[in-house]
């Protein structure tokens, strides 16, 4: 286990990820810390403060952190501003003299060097040197904290109180372990969760503590798969986090004592995802979307389901970050001062919206879904495009679709069907009698495109569509869905059955009448504003829900405006 | 032919065997054909009285013996019988009592054998005849008869043929009525009387007897005399509107008379042939030898006009498939021969025939052809046309389909070839990059000029579309999971099951040998046997294998639907007005 967690540390960038996580193990372990990293702000070489035992005296201690990233090298050591000998300078130059609070100057101080390798054996001479110079006994001193130490730390304290029995600690190995298979991984981090979550918390440190274990085993799943340059899983495992970790604390963001700190670590879980999601979108989307079939020669496919299955999920992830980014940007008021944040933030949705148009543009296999549930990638790519100002894109695309896929049901060629099992889809289609219409017997993919294109005005398609319904697809239901009174308890964790399918809109092919249809409903269900995530303007996480989960993206959101850029 | 030089039993051991009951241990050692030389010796045994030969195959239980007894015990009977000087009432007897017990197996054999003798029985088949008729079975020699008579007392043998035409026996009836026909080399009273009558026959009402005059009708016309024109008037008449059992009978006449059949009938067969169904089989294949049988070089016209009026019919059309022999003719014709074939049914574009081009070609066919448009001046647009009719239906026939869209860019001039290369650059490269491979050796095979610049280009616009891909890294996130695979795996081992069970099911070899599964090892050895007593011989044979492969589209996985519907547009295209 520790070997693990070593490994883990030592993968940790310095900046946004060792100086995050450490303060959430220090706390675990017993320590007060009184200051965290702050970007734009002068920290004279120390990242964290904290207040906590001194490790041989027991005597109540300042420890002031100065952080590196991986293994202390010569480099690292002395060479250029970030080397850790010129932080420990300042601190002693600057902070200590100068930083430190009153209240707070009585304690003995503690100088940690913490990095999440080791101290090569070149450098190991200097380091002590330097240190035994500048060590005052009582007063100043100087402690190294290396991977080991940190992980101890960490198994100290998230372990302790044996919150990880043995079968979570499997659990969490098996995750790990498997990491390059994400399906494995996903189960194995799920089994974890579901046992962190096995008994509610009785308090508040319960909860919070649950909170940042999942938030912990989160980091370690990206850490392992950044290094394994796979991350699928770490994907998967952010986004049940996220929406485990929301249930978690739902109910407790409003009032409360420990509220600020609940939504804190919520918060920094929300984070983590999006930091996954982006790296996901980094690593292996963009490059492979600007070449014609770079994505479906990617999958290095055995058949052509393999190369469906898998762009669909690719495209929802990618418009999951999109969507992030664009909740970002409607967050941020138009005054002077978030100017530069908004146009940093204005450039990188505009290269998300290429990065999907390209995919769609380069890998046609877009145009033609072979799930039904495909319906919620297109509702989440189509959602992210028009509130972008990809109207007549969108309207192109799903034209193209709405046509190739009534097109294959009618040739029986690979039409969409409402199969999950991959052998199933594998097999699909068959041509045995009956098959066709028991495949799909019922259907979001339709009513999904057909809304869309009574949305753009596109009234043909709108009415070939109505057409296709009445001739060919009878035996089919053509059904939305929305949250009921129970979701906001099933939505985050999916466990249970939750929501209303709206099945009786007869109207397909006419387009005013099925919007005037579709905003009858919209209105007369008012269980989706009261979605917790919702009520937080945390509208990604009900769309991540539905991605991971299968289900329909409520309708709601085609009436959702974005900052006045709607559709 | 060399004949064996085991001596045959002296007529001595040969009493000896009869006596024994023994007869074929006696001339076991014998090859079958020197049993009737056996069966000769045996005839003039049976002249001399001592032993009674006759009475000796008489009483062998012919009906339940060993089928190899009987077949060495018909070539000796064969032999006796076209020897012996047996009394004509005696003899025939003799055969109707053989035959009754043999059946249909050795008919052929007694046939033969007695014409031999009926040819040394001159002034008795008359007597002959007499004794069939007041037999009481419907004989299948009267045929034998009638044949031999005809040659020597021709006038005398049609009156009794026409007699015969009118037995109540319908065996009996059907060898006369096929007899007729024989007559065509006949003085001109005797061979009109007997066209006359096969006229009649042919506007008759009998069904039957319509067929077999038909047959012996056929025979006639086709003799270089045989121009008569009541029977030509008939024949075209009934090959109008022919049963199907009729008009099996016209094609087959015209296949065995190929080179002397009347045109006007030859046409109005050809008509018939044209609207030929699956269900009849026989029909079929004799269609096949027909087609086989014609000179595709030198007519290739009516051939492909056959041929391609039997594989459009609407309804119940039979496949190329079942045209193996003609299938065999047109792929060893020359490339333009068959060339002009495949660019004639693109053009027409008719799905039904299109759609079964794969079957010219030999499975996989990676060779280069000679293709070219010469009889065809296509206009720009029905190029075009016809390299997207190359897409939609010559997958998986890489080396005729690129060297029909070499001929298609060699037909272009310079300027418009540029249009063509995109196409070609966008659909087939991208399905098939290795293809360019199969333009080199077109090009190099069959050089045409300025074409060297287009392969160039379409080299350029694979090699930018292969090498954008392969400079991607791997992206192990997309890669299908270990159950994924695993599934595939699985359904692909069902797949080659199948595909096995398949080829077993039709392969030739199947029938033709017997099977061993080998599980170990490059070779077998085994031990053959030479005859009794001689040692075996030991042999290593050593395994070869052979195998096609084709790739598959990438289209076909990276984006089936989109495939599949391009296919469609191909294949749905019309001709250019």
């Amino acid at each position: 286990m520790k070997l693990l967690l070593k490994q883990y540390l030592a993968s940790l960038n310095e900046r946004d990820e060792l100086d995050v996580v450490l303060p959430d193990i220090l706390s675990e372990a017993g320590f007060n810390v009184i200051s965290r990293p702050m970007r734009g702000t002068k920290q004279y070489g120390v990242d964290v403060v904290a207040i906590g035992p001194h490790p041989r005296t027991g005597v109540k201690t300042l420890y002031l952190l100065s952080i590196k990233s991986g293994n202390l090298t010569r480099a690292s050591w002395e060479d250029g501003k970030q080397a850790l000998r010129q932080s420990l300078e300042q601190i002693l130059d600057f902070y200590i003299p100068s930083l430190i609070p009153a209240r707070h100057k009585h304690l003995p101080i503690l100088v940690t060097m913490c990095f999440g390798g080791d101290v090569q054996e070149d450098v190991k001479a200097q380091v002590n040197g330097f240190t035994s110079r500048n060590t005052v006994e009582g007063k100043i001193e100087f402690e190294e904290w290396n991977g080991d130490q940190i992980a101890e730390f960490m198994l100290s304290g998230l372990l302790r109180e044996k919150l990880f029995p043995a079968s979570m600690q499997s659990s969490f190995r098996k995750a790990l372990a498997f990491v390059d298979e994400p399906e494995v991984c996903t189960a194995h981090f799920t089994s974890l969760l579901s046992q962190l979550f096995a008994t509610p918390p009785k308090n508040h440190a319960a909860r919070l503590r649950i909170a940042r274990q999942v938030y912990l085993a989160t980091w370690n799943v990206f850490v392992w798969g950044r290094d394994a340059k796979n991350l699928d899983a770490a994907y998967r495992a952010s986004a049940i986090a996220v929406l485990w970790t929301w249930d978690l604390c739902r109910e407790h963001l409003e009032t409360g004592a420990g509220r600020a700190a609940l939504l804190e670590i919520a918060q920094k879980m929300i984070w983590l995802a999006r930091m996954i999601g982006s790296a996901y979108v980094s690593e292996h989307v963009v490059a492979y979307s600007k070449v014609e079939n770079g994505l479906g020669s990617a999958v290095r496919p055995w058949a052509s389901v393999d190369v469906n299955l898998k762009l669909f999920e690719v495209l929802g992830r990618t418009a999951i970050h999109g969507l992030w980014l664009l909740h970002g940007r409607e967050l941020l008021k138009d005054t002077a001062d978030t100017k530069e944040i908004r146009d940093s933030l204005d450039l990188e949705i505009q290269e998300t919206l290429q990065v999907v148009c390209a995919m769609i543009v380069n890998n046609q296999i877009f145009n033609s879904p072979l799930r039904d549930d495909h319906a919620i990638e297109i509702m989440l790519a189509s959602f992210l495009l028009t509130h972008c100002g990809g109207a007549d894109y969108v309207s192109g695309w799903l034209t193209e679709i709405a046509d190739s896929t009534i097109f294959s049901y009618r040739t029986n060629g690979h039409y969409p069907c409402v199969l999950h099992e991959y052998a199933d889809l594998a097999a699909h289609p068959m041509t045995q009698e009956g098959y066709r219409e028991e495949v799909t017997t019922g259907s979001i993919l339709y009513p999904t495109l057909a809304v869309w294109l009574a949305l753009l005005g596109n009234e043909p398609m709108v009415e070939r569509l109505g057409a296709f319904h009445d001739d060919h697809m009878s035996h089919s239901t053509w059904q939305l869905w929305v949250p009921d009174e129970v979701s906001e308890q099933l939505l985050y964790r999916n466990s249970g059955a939750h929501g209303s399918s709206i099945a009786d809109i007869g109207v397909w092919g006419n387009s005013e009448k099925l919007i005037k249809e579709l905003n009858k409903e919209i209105v007369a269900t008012q269980d989706f504003g009261k979605l917790s995530a919702m009520r937080h303007g945390l509208w990604p996480i009900v769309l991540i829900a539905c991605q991971t989960y299968r289900l329909p993206v409520p309708i709601h959101f085609w009436a959702m405006k974005l900052g006045g850029r709607g559709a | 032919m060399q004949t064996s030089s085991i001596d045959i039993p002296s007529g001595r051991e040969l009493a000896a065997a009869l006596e024994r009951d023994d007869l074929l241990t006696a001339v076991a050692k014998l090859p079958l054909d020197r049993l009737k030389e056996v069966g000769a010796i045996l005839a003039g045994m049976h002249a001399d009285e001592t032993p009674d030969v006759l009475g000796f195959f008489g009483r062998l239980s012919w009906a339940t013996m060993e089928h190899r007894d009987q077949m060495r015990f018909s070539y000796l009977v064969s032999g006796f019988i076209t020897e012996t000087s047996e009394s004509p009432q005696k003899l025939v007897r003799f055969l109707h009592v053989l035959r009754s017990a043999t059946g249909d197996a050795n008919l052929y054999q007694l046939q033969d054998a007695f014409e031999h003798w009926l040819a040394r029985q001159r002034s008795q088949y008359r007597e002959i005849l007499q004794i069939i008729q007041d037999g009481a079975w419907d004989s299948p020699f009267v045929g034998s008869v009638l044949q031999s008579w005809r040659q020597h007392a021709p006038s005398d043998a049609l009156d009794a043929t026409l007699g015969l035409c009118e037995d109540t026996r319908p065996g009996v009836r059907r060898q006369a009525i096929y007899a007729l026909g024989s007559f065509v080399d006949s003085e001109d009273r005797v061979r009109k009387l007997a066209a006359h009558r096969l006229a009649s026959l042919m506007d008759g009402p009998d069904s039957e007897e319509k067929r077999v005059a038909v047959l012996s009708a056929t025979n006639m016309v086709a003799k270089p005399d045989g121009m008569l024109p009541d029977v030509t008037e008939a024949l075209e008449k009934v090959a109008e509107a022919p049963s199907v059992e009729i008009r099996k009978e016209l094609i087959l006449s015209l296949v065995r008379n190929q080179d002397t059949y009347p045109a006007a009938l030859r046409s109005k067969v050809f008509e018939l042939m044209k609207s030929v169904r699956k269900d009849d089989v026989e029909a079929v294949n004799l269609i096949d030898m027909v087609l086989y049988n014609m000179d595709l070089e030198s007519d290739p016209a009516a051939f492909a006009d056959l041929l391609t009026t039997i594989l459009g019919q609407s309804d119940g059309a039979p496949s190329l498939k079942s045209f193996d022999s003609a299938v065999q003719a047109i792929r060893s014709a020359r490339h333009e021969t068959l060339g002009r074939l495949v660019i004639r049914w693109l053009l027409e574009g008719e799905h039904e025939i299109c759609s079964q081009i794969g079957d010219l070609f030999p499975p996989l066919d990676s060779s280069v052809y000679q293709f070219s448009f010469a009889d065809f001046n296509l206009s720009v647009a029905e190029v075009f046309y016809l390299s997207r009719k190359v897409f939609g239906y010559m997958n998986f026939m890489h080396g005729p389909a690129v060297s029909l869209l070499y001929a298609c860019l060699s037909a272009l001039a310079e300027k418009m070839r540029k249009a063509m290369e995109n196409e070609i650059v966008s659909f087939w490269l991208r399905n098939y990059p290795d293809d360019i491979e199969v333009f080199k050796a077109v090009f190099a095979a069959y050089p045409c000029d300025g074409i060297d610049k287009s392969i160039q280009r379409l080299e350029k616009g694979v090699v930018a579309y292969e090498r954008a891909l392969e400079r991607l890294p791997s992206n192990p996130a997309l890669l299908p999971s270990a159950r994924e695979r695993r599934i595939q795996s699985e359904i692909r081992s069902q797949q080659n099951r199948d595909i096995v069970k398949d080829a077993r099911k039709t392969s030739i070899l199947e029938s033709m040998f017997h099977t061993k599964t080998i599980l170990y090892g490059r070779s077998s050895i085994t031990h053959v046997y030479r005859g009794q007593g001689s040692e075996p011989v030991r042999q290593v044979v050593t395994f070869s294998s052979f195998e096609h492969s084709a790739a598959l589209p990438r289209m076909s996985v990276l984006q089936p639907a989109i495939f599949d519907r391009m296919l469609f547009d191909f294949r749905r295209e019309r001709p250019p007005s």
